[in-house]
């Protein structure tokens, strides 16, 4: 037999069912202990009672005997048939015949014989008890104590023997206490029926009212409420059911708009199981917008791989093993995707893996976007571009080559002015030294201003070749020690400061580059001397040449103690024919700086200054290795 | 609602094992059958003797008189009798609610008044003292005697004598004649006593039945069935072996067994077909003969009102022993 059934009974039934067999059993149990008291309690309050009677029927019988009324005898032991639970009662005599007894049957006939047809315990207790004391009334229990024996001796010479079944006393007892039990139980009933009814007011009705509401609940009737309050367990369940239904109400609410929105949006969203095939748990009714149902996907009818373009599958399932086994689980693809009218789409597949504790992936998620117009757009920029590119080189050759054009034309501009500046210088020495006794102070100033102006031109047309040729000259790229090469300008091209006194502090570590050496050397001398000339007048002049490597580039500086500049003129510095300063106090040509720019950007570096007007400036160089 | 009802009915069906169990015969005593000595009942007695009946069931109690049967009867020390018609319609009428579950014998010379051989005949009985029991076939046949000998109540001297106390009067002198029935009239016609008067000259008259308390029987019609059983195998016995009947039954009466066979012949048994004859129909025979004797009974002042015989007599128990094929432990 199962006991499950009886088990997954409802408390309302269980309850009151648990009371009433739990009470019932101690019931029982109380009975079964009475049932063993009445057997001792029948047979000492029998024993008495026999005993008493004995005694009576001994002084009766002594008596019709002694008036020798035979039929009264009789009459007298018969009549003991009426006395509940004599089953025997028998007169003998000295010759052990029967005189007297219950029935008529057995008198006259020896004892033995009358009790031949008795139960064999029956017969041997009653002949057992012949010729027991002939002096007083003997009661003896029978072998199973369910019956008593008594024996009275009769005068003269008679015994009187009786048998009392206690049986039927006890069951007497018994049946009386089954009533009690009967009682009982009618009690015990009735306060499991109050019990039953006072529960199912306070608790079952509840707990039903609850039930049906959490069952409506679980088959999505999520509008449903038990309306339970209250402060017991089922008050506060009830209103936590509430409340979760109110709370999946707003969730399914939720997830209808979400669901609305992405079936509404370009967007489609897909779940994968992580099995051969890669089946699909879920996909978006957006999935419509490539003429295919859900259901195609969901009952396997369509394999999602097999919609994928032949030339990009070989590479996504790549990609997808490679994200499977290694990470990261986040990751984009674009791949080809046949629609269901034939045509190919290009979708963005954004992926994100799940894993299990054991860091399998269980599960892939996606939402693919449709970029097909995107991918269109890119070829078409993809070609203006090339056609673009292809314009701005064809603009940069023409460019270049005016550029080369007008190069040559400043130098060949520069070269040919320096032919006849050579013969104004010349003519002006000469005049000065063979005429000069013959003009007065103001002659020879005027030749002194033309001299200047020709030796100035002079400069100016040399810078400007040297800027020239830098522009026109290729570039040669070569191993370069620094720590030398800044030796060898700062021993060789020794500045000089006319009367000023210069020290110049190296501190270049001897590092390795590649490098123009022409074009570093004239950079680090333009910077030397524009250190020199810029110093002041009052304090001995400091420089210092530095550098150090700084990944794969190398960092040059020039520092001075002169005078300075405002930053705000950082950037014009560098442009040629820029000066600061009056050429009167700092004579240049306002190249220098601009040659130093060229050069420095012809290796693929940079130059910047920093400086604070009177306290000395620094020049950074920042050249690649 | 339905699940209440089922609630209801598991605990009704535990309540109603335990009153069950509590309602079962073994609680019962046995049904007590008080039984006078007389022959016309010793089919009881034999089938006691033989075991025809489970002694937890009923018990065959054999007591002095009839009238001690009624007393006991009335006092509840037994719950069945095998009585008269006449005194079971005395009792009725004291307000015992009894019931005729079987007729067991009729009279037929068995009950008599016996005289000293000096009394001749009925007439003879004038100035005379007559002991007899104070029942209702006692007081028939005195007035049945009376008329016969055509005298009144006054001529005749009455001493109430209780039946075991019959033949010590008679031969103490104390009585010159008695009215008692089987084995008394055996004992004392061997004795050289003379027969008055008997039943044989009132056919159909002296009946016996065996009753039962009302209750009793309804509330126990199982252990009826047993008694009735009990007459019939008693009777079965009876009649299939009487020799060895009359041996076994004789001897406690103080008769030899010829004398017992020979006093057999004084009354008819009755069997339980003849049982249900009697006591169904509308009116039953029984009713209709039992109408006479009450009628004298009225008149004798022994009753006052005719008994409901509609209610007194109750086939039922007969009739399922007989259906079920006779007679059953």
């Amino acid at each position: 037999m199962s006991w499950q059934p009886l088990l997954a009974l409802p408390a309302r039934i269980m309850v009151p069912l648990l009371l009433l067999v739990l009470t019932l059993l101690a019931a029982g149990v109380n009975y079964a202990y009475q049932v063993d008291e009445y057997s001792r309690t029948v047979e000492a309050s029998e024993h008495d009672r026999l005993i008493e009677r004995l005694s009576v029927e001994q002084a009766r019988l002594e008596i019709e005997s002694g008036l020798g009324n035979r039929q009264q005898v009789r009459r007298q032991v018969a009549a003991l048939g009426m006395r509940p639970g004599t089953s025997h009662a028998f007169l003998v005599d000295d010759d052990g015949i029967v005189v007297a007894a219950l029935s008529r049957t057995a008198i006259g006939r020896p004892f033995a014989e009358a009790l031949a047809n008795e139960p064999e315990h029956v017969r041997d207790g009653l002949l057992g008890a012949v010729g027991r004391d002939a002096s007083r009334i003997t009661v003896v229990p029978a072998a199973d104590g369910r019956a008593l024996t008594g024996h009275a001796p009769v005068q003269p010479r008679h015994e009187f023997i009786m048998r009392v079944d206690l049986e039927q006393s006890i069951a007497t007892r018994i049946a009386d206490s089954r009533g009690l039990l009967q009682r009982q139980a009618a009690t015990i009933l009735a306060l499991a029926i109050l019990v039953w009814g006072v529960l199912h007011l306070l608790w079952f009705r509840r707990s039903r009212v609850l039930t049906t509401t959490v069952a409506a609940i679980g088959s999505g009737r999520l509008e449903v409420r038990s309306g339970l309050s209250g402060r017991d367990e089922i008050g506060y369940i009830g209103a936590a059911v509430d409340r979760m239904a109110e709370e999946l109400q707003t969730r399914r609410a939720d997830e209808a708009r979400l669901s609305e929105l992405i079936n509404r949006s370009p967007v489609v969203a897909m779940e994968w199981r992580n099995l051969p095939g890669w089946p699909v748990e879920f996909i978006s009714e957006s999935v419509l917008q490539w003429g295919y149902a859900r259901q195609q996907f969901m009952t396997g009818e369509i394999v999602f791989a097999q919609l994928i373009h032949p030339e990009d599958r070989p590479r996504i399932e790549t990609e997808v093993a490679a994200h499977l086994a290694d990470g990261p689980d986040d990751y984009r693809q674009e791949y080809r995707l046949r629609t269901a009218d034939g045509s190919w789409i290009w979708v963005d597949d954004r992926t994100w893996l799940r894993r299990d504790d054991a860091g399998q992936v269980t599960r892939i998620h996606g939402v693919l976007l449709d970029i097909t117009r995107q991918k269109h757009a890119e070829d078409d920029l993809r070609v203006l571009n090339q056609e673009l590119e292809q314009r701005v080189s064809e603009r940069t050759m023409d460019l270049e080559a005016a550029n080369r054009e007008l190069e040559s034309f400043s130098y060949s501009v520069s070269h040919d002015l320096k032919a006849p500046l050579r013969g104004i210088d010349g003519y002006s020495q000469l005049l000065l030294n063979e005429y000069g006794e013959r003009f007065d102070d103001e002659g020879r100033h005027f030749i002194a201003n033309i001299r200047s102006g020709v030796k100035q031109m002079h400069q100016l047309i040399e810078d400007m070749l040297a800027y020239s040729r830098m522009e026109r000259r290729a570039l040669e790229l070569r191993p370069v020690d620094l720590a030398v090469l800044a030796n060898a300008v700062v021993q060789g091209g020794k500045p000089k400061g006319e009367d000023k006194q210069v020290t110049v502090e190296q501190h270049v570590p001897p590092i390795e580059i590649h490098a123009d050496r022409e074009g570093l050397t004239l950079v680090l001398r333009n910077l030397l001397e524009n250190a020199v000339k810029f110093s002041r007048e009052e304090i001995e002049t400091r420089i210092e040449v530095g550098a150090r490597e700084e990944g794969a580039r190398v960092l040059l500086w020039v520092r001075d103690n002169g005078i300075g500049f405002d930053m705000k003129y950082h950037d014009r510095i560098f442009d040629i024919f820029q000066r600061l300063h009056r050429a009167e106090n700092y004579p240049g040509t306002g190249i220098g700086l601009a040659l130093v720019k060229k050069a420095v950007q012809r290796m693929g570096g940079r130059v910047w200054a920093d400086s604070t007007p009177g306290s000395g400036a620094t020049f950074y160089l920042d050249l690649p290795r | 609602m339905h699940r209440l009802t089922g609630v209801l009915r598991l605990a009704f069906a535990a309540l109603g094992l335990v009153f069950v169990s509590a309602c079962s015969e073994v609680a019962h005593a046995p049904l007590r059958v008080g039984v006078e000595p007389w022959v016309g009942f010793d089919p009881l007695v034999l089938a006691q003797d033989r075991r025809a009946v489970d002694p937890a069931v009923v018990r065959i109690v054999e007591l002095g008189s009839g009238s001690e049967s009624a007393r006991n009867l009335r006092n509840g020390l037994v719950e069945a009798a095998a009585l008269t018609l006449g005194e079971t319609l005395r009792l009725v009428e004291e307000g015992l609610a009894l019931r005729i579950v079987a007729v067991l014998d009729v009279s037929h010379g068995a009950d008599a008044i016996l005289a000293d051989p000096s009394i001749r005949d009925s007439a003879g009985l004038r100035g005379k003292r007559i002991a007899l029991e104070e029942s209702a076939v006692a007081a028939m046949l005195l007035d049945r005697v009376l008329a016969d000998g055509k005298l009144d109540a006054e001529d005749v001297r009455v001493l109430p004598t209780e039946a075991s106390y019959h033949e010590s009067a008679l031969r103490s002198g104390r009585a010159n004649a008695v009215i008692t029935y089987e084995p008394m009239k055996s004992r004392l016609v061997a004795s050289g006593y003379g027969v008055v008067f008997d039943s044989s000259r009132m056919p159909d008259e002296v009946v016996d039945v065996l009753v039962v308390r009302a209750e009793v029987l309804e509330a126990r019609p199982q252990a009826v069935d047993s008694l009735v059983s009990a007459w019939a195998a008693g009777l079965a016995e009876l009649r299939a072996a009487p020799a060895r009947a009359a041996e076994l039954l004789s001897s406690g009466i103080e008769l030899t067994p010829e004398e017992y066979l020979a006093m057999l012949d004084g009354l008819r048994f009755m069997d339980l077909a003849d049982s249900v004859d009697m006591l169904s129909g509308q009116p039953a025979p029984l009713a209709r003969s039992g109408a006479k004797l009450a009628d004298t009974l009225l008149r004798l002042g022994l009753i006052r009102t005719q008994p409901d015989w509609a209610a007194l007599l109750a086939p039922e128990s007969v009739a399922r022993v007989v259906g079920r094929g006779g007679a059953a432990r």
